[in-house]
């Protein structure tokens, strides 16, 4: 591997950050009933989840050795935040039926700004960029957001779940933030 | 999806979750960042394959349970990313007890699977196996509490993730108790 792929495998990885959040909006978006079918449409999109952890770990791994390695494994470790928060929503769901839910919205929303992020944050010149400021401080907010939703509504497991994507989201920020600075 | 099949999708998300468990493990105990990456990977790749499972166990009276310990591998996976991304030899090592305890969690909720009984053909089979299930289920959820509390400075928000998400996992498959074969 040389370092001229680097850019394919961040755009990847902030591909399957973005595709991340999609994913865990969609395990509790409203569904017109509740049949076995769409039970099991939502446990495909949570399977999907944790599938893209393991391509994200396996990115993570292939950047290590570039500048990029911290805020790769920090990245694919927020991805696995949301596969295990997304996991628990599901698991909530069955248990309890569905319920409107702050806590996939804006975890979501933490996800995609973070793959944003990250598709900026390697680019040279990215530090001079707003954009990648905008985009970490809105992932670090919604991530908090989710957090404190989770708390209001949920069963422990998802509050604890959310928190730990809020934590991980935080890391992730800090460390694509030393990355752009880095690469300027 | 035939009558046999939820006991055969249980019996492969058990060695799956066992898979995990083992991966989980390794990535605080190999050497070198690049294996200790490759473990978060494979830990990765069978909570994927839980997942599958448990998605193909949907709709039936297994679907409770498997979601959940689907979502404590999951939490697994968390656990395993954070710990493999550790550089620094002090705070690895003290990441390896809560690793240890991990993954211990997650054999214990393995064994608590293999005596649901909508993995039984009849219910008589179910009806004689209560008493490992509950001790598997208290050993899960002490062994996750003992993760949470290993490391805490280092694991941070996932190690209480993990706890939490394994505790619900061992009250999902009590609650399987009062359900019969598929």
């Amino acid at each position: 591997m040389t370092r001229s792929s680097m850019p394919v495998l961040m755009g990847a990885l902030a591909g399957l950050a973005v595709g991340s959040g999609l994913a865990v909006q969609r395990v509790v978006a409203p569904w017109s009933g509740d049949s076995a079918r769409e039970q099991s449409g939502r446990a495909t999109v949570v399977a999907r989840l944790a599938a893209a952890t393991w391509e994200a770990q396996r990115l993570a791994l292939r950047l290590r050795c570039f500048v990029a390695g911290d805020a790769a494994q920090a990245t694919a470790t927020a991805i696995a935040a949301g596969a295990a928060l997304g996991s628990a929503l599901l698991a909530a769901q069955i248990a309890a039926g569905p319920q409107p839910c702050w806590t996939a919205a804006w975890a979501a929303l933490a996800l995609r700004r973070l793959g944003r992020a990250l598709d900026t944050a390697w680019r040279p010149g990215a530090s001079a960029d707003a954009s990648l400021v905008r985009d970490l401080d809105a992932a670090r907010r919604a991530a908090r957001r989710a957090a404190s939703a989770a708390r209001r509504v949920h069963p422990a497991a998802v509050a604890a779940a959310a928190a730990a994507l809020d934590d991980s989201v935080q890391q992730a920020a800090h460390a694509m933030h030393a990355l752009a600075l880095e690469e300027s | 999806m035939s009558r046999r099949s939820p006991a055969v999708r249980a019996g492969l998300l058990i060695s799956s979750t066992y898979d995990a468990a083992q991966a989980l493990l390794r990535t605080a105990t190999e050497r070198t960042p690049a294996a200790r990456g490759r473990a978060a990977a494979t830990c990765a790749t069978s909570g994927a394959v839980v997942q599958r499972l448990a998605q193909q166990l949907c709709a039936t009276p297994a679907a409770d349970a498997a979601a959940h310990v689907a979502a404590a591998v999951c939490g697994g996976v968390l656990l395993a990313a954070q710990i493999a991304a550790i550089g620094d030899p002090e705070q690895r090592r003290m990441a390896q007890r809560t690793a240890r305890w991990a993954a211990l969690a997650l054999r214990f909720l393995a064994d608590a699977l293999t005596t649901a009984p909508w993995r039984h053909a009849a219910r008589e089979a179910s009806d004689a196996t209560p008493a490992p299930r509950a001790t598997a289920t208290a050993r899960a959820q002490r062994a996750a509490q003992r993760a949470l509390h290993a490391a805490p400075d280092v694991t941070g928000a996932a190690g209480a993730a993990f706890a939490a998400i394994v505790a619900a996992a061992a009250q999902a498959l009590e609650r399987s108790a009062g359900r019969g074969p598929a």
